[in-house]
């Protein structure tokens, strides 16, 4: 992705740091991609280093993966970007692990990226669409925590679901 | 935030989650999905219930709704499922759950909305808001959520006069911008009411109150704001959401006694956008004011406004619709021709929204008719019997309310209109349209094939 530097003229770079120690370097316009870091960056102003206890160093990686993809491809002002970024974020969001998925969602809600909250919420929806109450619970491993009688009187008051 | 303490022994993640981010999922499910996965486990079935109704466009999944309130107390809802073409009867006690809610035992519910006095003012996106007195609440039929709305602060409460809608109005709408709904109440004193200055308004001081919900948001509290409409008139219709716009009428239909000019200054369209929260006056159209009788209604014809002129001597309707509110350019789109039931003026018809296929749908007599405004042709449609719907596809809610007890009603009868009696009740007979309609309202009229909307 050497294109990604040239263009921008005046490209500032931004130091992130995870709160294993891991830093990353990024371009401003990507970083900034993050609500979050963008406020950081318009409040403190000169600041380069911005430290981010919150967010693990591989999580935070995927998070500047994604803005990087979506920064580059609004840069290049073609029709199809939406069509590009859409078929990137299904990549994206196809393979994850439960594990990768809470924690990339807990990151980008503390980070504010709202585009990808947005897009991970979709893909925790889409597992739960079209699945039955029992398949739900092996999926996701829930418990369920009802009384006995609570489960059936639910059930019972929203029979209209079920049919 | 997370609840750590719980560690359940698997590696699910979903009871980690904050609540807004679960009830951001959630907004992205179906209502009916919604009703089956309460039942997952306590959490999920209190972050459904907590949660605000759903965002705009998660209720695709349903075409359409209709709600009948029979004299008998046994309200019924049918609700048609999209994509298998059924109908599915769900004999819930909308109403009577409504009157039974706890909510509003110290109002003394004891009989149904009809009798307390509730009344239904308007409708968005499929949630219906009521009020009475000064308490307003709206419910979610698919759902039978109710949302009750806080109680107006006790001071404005005694000024006013809520029992009369035509004093004091209620409007729900959705602002897109903040994506929330707001309920708008716009009322005055209520000695300025009934004391001598009952008709002359210019000297009532009019009052604006907001409130706020949305998805995962609390209910607010009452927001007075200084924007109060342009002037004190009478709000005298439901509020018309349209264009991001809440429209009530001042005066709807009159004996023409005054000059086209003074008609047209003296009837206006108040509207109220949502986002700016600002009144505005709108001009009616000029043609409404040429013939001898003013008769018309506003209509929420797919986001776009319309005025529908009912006063025309041929029995017609004529549709004059405003797509660009700053503009404030009235187009006439669409004139509506149908065989007459009895030559009466007074025979009720109006437009009720956008039907199927591009098509209308009209209140005619008490028979509900399709028209369709490229072909010119026009159907009977065929409501509670409901197999005859089959092909409906479309998201269009439809509230039919029953307020006599017996009656009758037109049909049309091999492009004839006959006369039917019916002894009281619904029926599900095939063939004939058994209710008796006084009040109907569109619940969310959002049809993606609306020939109003092409110019977007």
């Amino acid at each position: 992705m050497s294109s990604s530097s040239t263009t921008t003229t005046t490209t500032r770079l931004l130091m992130l740091k995870a709160s294993d120690g891991v830093t990353f370097e990024v371009e401003e316009a990507v970083a900034t991609k993050l609500g979050a870091i963008n406020n950081m960056v318009e409040e403190e102003g000169s600041e380069d280093l911005i430290c981010l206890p919150n967010v693990n160093g591989k999580f935070l990686g995927m998070v500047l993966e994604w803005c990087k993809k979506h920064a580059n491809n609004n840069t290049n002002s073609d029709k199809g970007n939406d069509e590009v970024n859409k078929w990137w974020d299904k990549e994206f969001v196809m393979d994850l692990d439960q594990n990768t998925l809470y924690h990339l969602l807990m990151a980008a809600d503390y980070l504010s990226g709202t585009e990808l909250v947005d897009l991970l919420t979709e893909k925790v929806a889409s597992m739960i669409r079209g699945k039955k109450v029992e398949e739900i619970r092996e999926t996701f491993k829930i418990k369920s925590d009802f009384l006995p009688g609570q489960e059936e009187e639910i059930r019972k008051k929203n029979s209209w679901a079920f049919e | 935030m997370s609840k750590m303490s719980k560690s359940k022994s698997g590696t699910g993640f979903m009871d980690q989650l904050p609540t807004e981010i679960l009830t951001l999922i959630f907004s992205k499910l179906s209502v009916k999905t919604l009703g089956r996965i309460k039942c997952v486990c306590k959490l999920w079935s209190r972050t459904i219930d907590d949660g605000i109704p759903y965002e705009p466009g998660s209720m695709e999944d349903s075409a359409f709704l209709v709600i009948a309130e029979s004299s008998h107390r046994k309200p019924s809802m049918i609700w048609k499922s999209d994509g298998s073409a059924t109908f599915l009867k769900i004999s819930s006690r909308v109403f009577s759950e409504f009157a039974g809610s706890e909510n509003f035992t110290w109002y003394n519910f004891s009989r149904t909305l009809e009798s307390e006095g509730f009344y239904v003012d308007n409708s968005c996106h499929g949630l219906v808001c009521f009020a009475r007195k000064g308490l307003a609440c709206l419910l979610n039929p698919l759902t039978q959520q109710i949302i009750e709305l806080p109680p107006p602060a006790q001071s404005t409460l005694q000024l006013v006069g809520d029992g009369h809608s035509s004093y004091s109005k209620y409007g729900l709408g959705f602002d897109s911008v903040t994506r929330t709904y707001k309920v708008v109440r716009v009322f005055h004193p209520v000695n300025h009411v009934y004391g001598e200055c009952k008709k002359d308004y210019s000297t009532v001081t009019m009052n604006t109150q907001i409130c706020t919900l949305g998805v995962g948001k609390k209910v607010s509290s009452w927001r007075p704001i200084t924007c109060v409409p342009p002037r004190p008139l009478p709000l005298v219709s439901v509020a018309v959401l349209a264009g991001g716009f809440l429209h009530w009428v001042t005066v709807a239909i009159i004996e023409r006694c005054e000059s086209v000019e003074e008609a047209l200054n003296r009837h206006k369209i108040v509207a109220f956008h949502l986002s700016k929260e600002e009144f505005r006056l709108i001009s009616l159209p000029r043609s409404l004011f040429t013939g001898r009788i003013l008769s018309y209604h506003m209509v929420d014809l797919g986001g776009v406004l319309g005025v529908v002129d009912r006063s025309r001597k041929d029995m017609g309707l004529d549709i004059w619709t405003m797509k660009d509110h700053d503009k404030e350019e009235w187009v006439n789109t669409c004139c509506i021709r149908l065989p007459i039931p009895r030559p009466d003026f007074f025979t009720s018809k109006s437009v009720i929204g956008p039907w199927e296929n591009g098509k209308l749908l009209l209140r005619y007599g008490l028979s509900l008719i399709s028209f369709d405004p490229n072909k010119k042709r026009w159907r009977h449609i065929y409501t509670l019997g409901l197999k005859h719907d089959k092909q409906s596809e479309n998201n269009n809610k439809l509230l039919l309310r029953r307020t006599s007890a017996t009656g009758y009603f037109y049909h049309l009868d091999a492009e004839e209109w006959a006369r039917t009696e019916l002894p009281p009740g619904f029926y599900d007979v095939e063939g004939i349209s058994c209710f008796y309609t006084e009040s109907l309202l569109l619940l969310s009229p959002f049809s993606k094939s609306s020939p109003f909307r092409k110019s977007d």
